[in-house]
């Protein structure tokens, strides 16, 4: 019997603001955070409607830095007194994240200075190193970049290491910054809708690229006391498709699904409700929409999807989008999807438009795929 | 594997189109010479390091950023480290889990021993990328590097 571990606290920093209330009362109205921002205008961008965080937040030389600190430093104080007791060399730290901090190669690019710090940031894992320096976790260090995937499998092997014995708390940090470099990078691949993020929407054309930094302290649970939510469970799987597609009947995402169940020792209709990946491109969600069918069958439960109101936020989406989870479970709420107005044929019966109140939420399921045809199914489940 | 495999590696028609990591681990993983059909490709876990991430690619991306018809969409794919696990995965039709670590070498063989031991997986394809290009060599002052290297960890059978 693996020792349950649970979410002892949480910190975040997106599109909707600083700290766990603004993405609270987001959530409970409905509301997008995208907004344009003029150094992405069109044409040498597709769009200019992103999921960005406020400048005064932002460290414009070490982005990826501020947002991440910010939100490991709101996880830690949430998490104060269970952490206080266990000894550094038994807390460990693991980060998400796909570009680090890219903004400085973009800098250094034009010529532009850059510190020594941003210079060392631009490698992940030396980002994640010094995360653990600055947050008193001297246990060990992993940093996961697995495309969109990497906050769930950041979140997993976390909790994987408490599992065996590697640690007593992980400290899971989501990280990505917007960048020139993403954004000129989607615009490349026409993935973006000019008209902002639609998650399961008809006329649904592309993401909006978003940054967040997103964190949890993962604990044993003999650790914590009082209302809970453990890691049930973690399914992983590659469609083996294509690199930059999904797989056309959701059988990869599927295949993950089932794994996540059978770990958390569930059966479908045991889940109560699925947040969604959701990127609001047509053959994401079309797929995801597959997968949910082929698990769920036809009624299957409530599913959302936030990306309409952060962005997409690549390495902190896995993060914040299980914080989004935990604020619905923890607050009897289900999560509607920003943005979305007419839903797409085929997309799941139960999708939801928005938010629904008084409702009870024991397990949930937590969606992402990814570029190379990754797919992750994270289950939260109520102690 | 080094830049000097490559030049006379033909792994299908896409292979040259493959950025300079995925590459490299695709031989790796080939010169093993694992036959995948004694196995359920579905328990086959695929577990990567990438030294330096995908910075290499990083930086040939963003160079073409001022070109006529600005960056390559094609490279923006392998501006990830796991682009590699996807591309091990297309090839030998791989669709178990997957983990991919930006660090040292050090990193695989216990993360993949532990996916077969919660059995999550059967197997796991194993695979350490060193890839530092001179460009790249400048900036984050480490020297200049290509290789990859990999092993494939199964579980002991009856």
């Amino acid at each position: 019997m693996r020792e349950p571990v649970v979410i002892a606290g949480c910190g975040v920093i997106s599109a909707v603001g600083c700290g766990l209330e603004s993405l609270r009362v987001a959530l409970r109205e409905n509301s997008s955070g995208l907004r344009p921002l003029e150094k992405f205008n069109p044409p040498r961008f597709q769009s200019n409607l992103v999921g960005a965080v406020p400048d005064s937040f932002i460290n414009i030389e070490n982005p990826a830095w501020s947002l991440a600190n910010e939100a490991l430093q709101q996880a830690c104080a949430a998490a104060q007194k269970i952490l206080s007791p266990i000894p550094a060399t038994r807390i460990g730290l693991v980060l998400s994240t796909t570009k680090a901090n890219i903004t400085t190669l973009e800098r250094l690019a034009e010529n532009q200075p850059g510190s020594e710090t941003a210079r060392r940031h631009l490698q992940a894992d030396l980002l994640a190193a010094d995360f653990a320096t600055a947050h008193g976790a001297s246990g060990p260090v992993q940093t996961i970049s697995l495309a969109c995937v990497s906050g769930l499998t950041a979140i997993s092997q976390g909790a994987k290491l408490i599992q065996r014995g590697d640690a007593d708390a992980v400290l899971v940090v989501g990280v990505d910054a917007l960048s020139a470099f993403v954004v000129a990078g989607f615009t490349a691949l026409k993935a973006i809708d000019p008209l902002g993020c639609r998650p399961f929407d008809a006329a649904r054309c592309g993401l909006s690229p978003g940054e967040a930094g997103a964190a949890m302290v993962l604990v044993r649970a003999d650790f914590a006391t009082g209302d809970r939510i453990k890691i049930g469970g973690f399914g992983s799987s590659n469609d083996a498709n294509h690199l930059t597609g999904p797989s056309r009947d959701g059988s990869g995402l599927a295949q993950a699904i089932r794994g996540a169940l059978t770990a958390a020792k569930l059966l479908p209709h045991d889940v109560d409700y699925v947040h969604a990946h959701g990127t609001g491109t047509s053959y994401n969600d079309a797929m995801e929409s597959l997968a949910l069918r082929t698990i769920f069958g036809d009624e299957g439960p409530p599913v959302s999807g936030s990306k309409g109101m952060l962005g997409h936020t690549l390495g902190a989406a896995g993060v914040i989008e299980a914080i989004i989870c935990v604020l619905a479970m923890s607050g009897n709420f289900l999560p509607g999807t920003p943005r979305l107005e007419t839903a797409a044929e085929g997309t799941p019966k139960n999708l939801v438009r928005e938010p629904r109140f008084e409702v009870q939420l024991k397990n949930v399921l937590k969606l992402n795929t990814g570029f190379g045809g990754m797919n992750g199914a994270l289950i939260l489940q109520k102690l | 594997m080094t830049e000097a495999d490559l030049a006379d590696a033909r792994l299908g028609q896409r292979f040259g189109r493959l950025d300079l990591s995925s590459r490299l681990a695709l031989l790796a993983v080939a010169a093993l010479k694992i036959n995948f059909d004694e196995f359920a490709r579905d328990r086959i876990g695929i577990c990567l390091a990438a030294s330096a991430g995908s910075l290499t690619t990083d930086v040939n991306f963003w160079q073409g950023r001022n070109g006529i018809g600005g960056p390559s969409p094609t490279l923006f794919a392998y501006t990830l480290p796991s682009a590699a696990v996807g591309e091990i995965a297309i090839h030998f039709k791989l669709t178990g889990p997957n983990l991919c670590f930006v660090g040292a070498e050090k990193i695989i063989v216990p993360e993949a021993m532990d996916l077969i031991r919660r059995g999550e997986a059967d197997g796991c394809v194993c695979v350490f990328c060193d890839v530092i290009s001179a460009e790249l060599a400048e900036i984050i002052s480490l020297p200049p590097i290509a290789t990859a290297r990999a092993c494939f960890l199964q579980r002991v059978r009856d």
